[in-house]
């Protein structure tokens, strides 16, 4: 364990934020030990919860002055480890930032304070009829800060597009604490660099977004909702080819594989799904009402011409809500079969899954682990998630080598080792894979840029930099992902 | 000292005398080269970062005229690195040399009822690089999503000439900080687009353009705001006046994409807003009076007037009032306006930029008369003074030796370079 920060410095910061908002006491520290990725844990020296800008780049200051690193923590349910605290660290949390600043309607923009629930926008901005797009699975607890930093996605984001599209401003807290506005919707200066979409994305390694500017879209006249059940997952794969093939662009294709089925059905999440299906793809369709009849019409028939032994189609809001079910609840399912459930991401050419969910299928054959396989078809991003149990060391060694293999096949393929879930602590023993030295040095160089003393997020990301958490605290070693 | 031909084939060395020509007074062309590929871009921006020359990449070589030279350059060309690498239609993916004009991509995707989306000035005869490193994407940005959004991968030559594959063929990558994103509108400044992916899309069923006019401009804002603000998403919305095809006259064009009972639908939910029928148009006679509002008209100066869209009709008198009754084609979803305006009306520039600045929004120049006595740095709003240092800090980390332009902009902020 390091040394404790000093009491001048708790103090200090106690001045800048109120006594109760910087959290000292170990048995208050433990539920910041780490972020949705458990498997990772080490306790920080400290927590600070500001609540305004200013407070934030006061707190940034103080630490920065006296060399402490900065680990900033949203929600804390990122599944890459990105908030994992540094034991010579403090943990700068924004939970008490969660105003939501301005909504304008007229221009189709929202500021908002970066700990404001991402699902929280939403409703307050639908009753002007708008909406925010990206919607992570987690987003009934996730927070926009949180998003900006992982570059969120969510089932949606086929049609919809990521978190970078929709931020059109930002103030940042630098590594000097700086407060520095960047961008901002109805301005376009001369020769201005897109540093806002240089920021989005940078895993908290470049600062805290202070405020977060997005634009909001206008909320879907209908939706329509199709269930294809298959017999094999190659065929489900060659339903969603037809259905972009047809030059369709469905709001989400999602495919819940047999394993996953099965979990589902066999919990309190039972969403009727047939149990001895190969796979079942969720289709939905939302815009302008005239159009949906006839698109849900023709992806049910792209369905039915690759093999489709059921198609459903929502009749009315519970209908569609149930056809959702067995895909929002899988993790919720699987959790609750497994001892450990490790939710790994990648993203392939669209085109390469049906080879790609082979290979994973065979390693985990070779592996002798359960791989049960969620995902966003329509984008190729792939999550596969490997069952275990963490006190069995040997299985443990599986999961290692059986989830590099994976990272593997998925860059052989075109892939990349994270679509959406970020690099954070766990992936960046896998960065070698998809970036040549050149790369990750020019991500050092412009790291640098933003953070020149290195205290934001150390151990983050870039693979040369060792991890900073304490073995002891650490329950799984930094080899298992 | 080692010579180009040293480094580079007989085939990549070009004619000095054949280079586009550069505005900038001390412009000197020491060089003009046009690499094969990626490993000749760096052998050449090697060769001129040890020999203290700039590098000024260009595409097509026309919005040279945005650049004033201050040094001994080399101008290099993208326009060997031409041509599809990858094209997967099922993966909505395409990868090309960064010289390939996008009239070529545009043939190679309508085969399988594809596209790009982009629909900046002028597009056809821009290369993949050039858009990129232009950053334009058009109005078309308002149905698609801009350009930024839709780049997928790059392969850069930086400022040490090493070579960096940013980003990849696949549409969610999160695996590392973004470093492809600030490529988008770099102008050249951070490195030597060599090839690129792009993500494509289906052709829409029906593209419809609907039409309303009148005799000014102002006549059309209420009714561009009311589609702005309708609860639909066209593929664009242009507010053009005094543009070729027009009669000189003002109109609003609302293009709609999609099934055509899509269509058919958002058409009726549009003449509910606005409160009036629509003239309706489709194919070729659509398509001349949209390209007629997308394109540069052939005027000295070209400036971008930009603010929150609900500011457009105050930002549309600014316009009119400071620089005269003028050609102009105004994004009303994104709330920026392209204003061509000859050179005897620069002097009503000052007044717009700070009218605009006042309205929260920006005065750009994308095209700027040669002869004036202006200095455009007087007339451009820059970024915010830490945005300004942070972007310095930032190109640094690409090119620490300055070769690239506008990089050396620390040594001389006179104009900016813009590679089309």
């Amino acid at each position: 364990m390091s040394e404790p920060l000093s009491a001048a410095l708790v103090a200090r910061l106690r001045e800048t934020v109120g006594f109760d908002h910087v959290i000292v006491d170990p048995d208050r520290l433990f539920v910041y030990e780490s972020d949705g990725l458990t498997q990772y844990r080490a306790a920080p020296k400290a927590v600070v919860l500001p609540a305004t800008t200013d407070e934030l780049a006061a707190v940034v200051r103080l630490l920065v002055a006296e060399g402490v690193a900065v680990v900033p923590r949203g929600a804390g349910t990122g599944l890459s480890g990105g908030a994992l605290p540094s034991v010579d660290g403090v943990v700068v949390g924004t939970a008490r930032m969660n105003r939501i600043l301005s909504i304008d309607p007229e221009n189709r923009l929202a500021r908002v304070q970066p700990g404001v629930v991402n699902g929280r926008l939403t409703e307050a901005t639908r009753p002007h009829g708008l909406y925010y797009a990206p919607d992570p699975s987690s987003q009934s607890t996730c927070t926009l800060g949180g998003n900006v930093a992982e570059n969120s996605g969510g089932p949606h984001c086929l049609k919809y597009g990521v978190t970078g599209r929709y931020v059109t401003g930002l103030t940042v807290v630098l590594g000097d604490g700086e407060v520095l506005r960047l961008g901002g919707a109805g301005r376009a200066p001369d020769d201005a660099l897109d540093l806002v979409g240089l920021f989005v994305g940078s895993e908290g390694c470049f600062g805290i977004a202070a405020e977060i500017e997005v634009s909001l879209l206008p909320v879907s006249e209908g939706v329509r909702t199709l269930l294809g059940i298959f017999e094999t997952m190659e065929d489900a794969g060659h339903a969603v080819t037809a259905i972009i093939g047809a030059g369709m662009l469905p709001a989400a294709l999602e495919i819940v594989d047999a394993a996953t089925i099965r979990a589902v059905e066999a919990s309190v999440f039972a969403a009727g799904y047939p149990t001895d299906a190969g796979a079942a793809l969720v289709v939905e369709f939302d815009g302008t009402e005239a159009g949906l009849d006839a698109d849900v019409e023709r992806a049910a028939t792209c369905c039915r011409e690759a093999g489709a032994r059921d198609v459903q189609r929502a009749t009315d809001e519970a209908h569609r809500l149930a056809l959702w079910k067995g895909r929002k609840k899988a993790f919720g399912a699987m959790g609750r079969i497994a001892p450990d459930l490790l939710v790994q991401d990648a993203t392939v050419p669209r085109t390469r899954l049906p080879q790609v969910l082979a290979g994973v299928a065979e390693i985990g054959r070779r592996y002798g682990l359960e791989i049960a396989n969620v995902f966003h078809a329509g984008d190729g991003n792939l999550h596969p998630n490997i069952i275990f149990d963490r006190q069995d060391p040997d299985q443990l060694s599986r999961v290692e080598a059986a989830s590099k293999e994976i990272m593997a096949l998925c860059v052989e393929a075109g892939g990349t080792i994270t679509g959406e879930h970020g690099v954070g602590v766990d992936k960046r023993q896998y960065m070698h894979l998809v970036h040549g030295s050149d790369e990750l040095e020019a991500m050092a160089d412009v790291k640098a840029a933003f953070d020149p003393m290195g205290l934001f997020n150390p151990g983050k990301v870039l693979p040369d930099a060792e991890p900073r958490s304490s073995g002891e605290s650490a329950m799984v070693t930094e080899s298992v992902s | 000292m080692s010579t180009l031909a040293d480094v580079l084939p007989v085939e990549a060395l070009e004619d000095v005398g054949s280079a586009p020509e550069l505005p900038g007074a001390d412009a000197t062309v020491d060089a003009f080269v046009r690499p094969l590929d990626v490993a000749e871009v760096a052998r050449a921006v090697r060769w001129a970062l040890e020999d203290g020359r700039c590098v000024v990449p260009v595409g097509t070589g026309r919005h040279l005229h945005r650049m004033a030279v201050p040094r001994r350059c080399v101008v290099l060309s993208t326009s060997r690195m031409r041509g599809v690498e990858t094209y997967e239609p099922a993966d909505l993916t395409l990868t090309a040399g960064a010289g390939t004009p996008i009239a070529e991509l545009t043939e190679a995707l309508a085969p399988h009822d594809q596209w790009l989306p982009f629909d900046p000035p002028d597009a056809e005869s821009r290369t993949l690089g050039g858009l990129v490193a232009s950053g334009l994407s058009g109005p078309l940005g308002t149905g698609y999503g801009t350009l930024r959004n839709h780049v997928l991968g790059a392969t850069v030559v930086r400022g040490d000439g090493r070579a960096l594959r940013l980003g990849g063929r696949v549409v969610k990558n999160v695996a590392g900080f973004d470093l492809l994103r600030p490529m988008v509108g770099s102008r050249g400044g951070l490195g030597v687009l060599t090839s690129v992916c792009v993500r494509v899309f289906p052709v829409p069923q029906a593209d419809r353009l609907l039409v309303a006019r009148a005799d000014d401009p102002e006549q059309l804002v209420a009714a561009a705001r009311a589609v702005a603000t309708a609860p639909l998403l066209p593929a664009s919305l242009v507010l053009v006046a005094g543009v070729e095809g027009h009669g000189g006259a003002a109109a609003l064009l609302v293009r709609l994409h999609g099934a055509r009972a899509t269509v058919d639908a958002d058409q009726a939910t549009l003449e509910r807003c606005i409160g009036s029928g629509l003239e309706v148009l489709e194919g070729e006679d659509a398509r001349v009076l949209v390209r007629a509002a997308r394109d540069h008209p052939a005027a000295s100066g070209i400036g971008l007037a930009s603010v929150l869209p609900a500011c457009l009709g105050p930002a549309l008198e600014a316009v009119r009032a400071s620089v005269g009754s003028v050609d102009l084609a105004a994004d009303a979803s994104a709330g920026s306006i392209r204003f061509a305006f000859p050179a005897e009306a620069a002097s009503g520039l000052a007044g717009l930029r700070e009218a605009l600045e006042g309205l929260g929004g920006s005065l750009g120049l994308e095209r700027f008369p040669a002869d004036l006595e202006l200095r455009r740095e007087d007339v451009v709003t820059p970024p915010g003074p830490g945005e300004v240092a942070l972007a310095e800090r930032v190109r640094a980390a690409f090119d620490p030796s300055g070769v690239y332009w506008p990089s050396t902009s620390r040594a001389a902020k006179s104009s900016v370079v813009g590679v089309g």
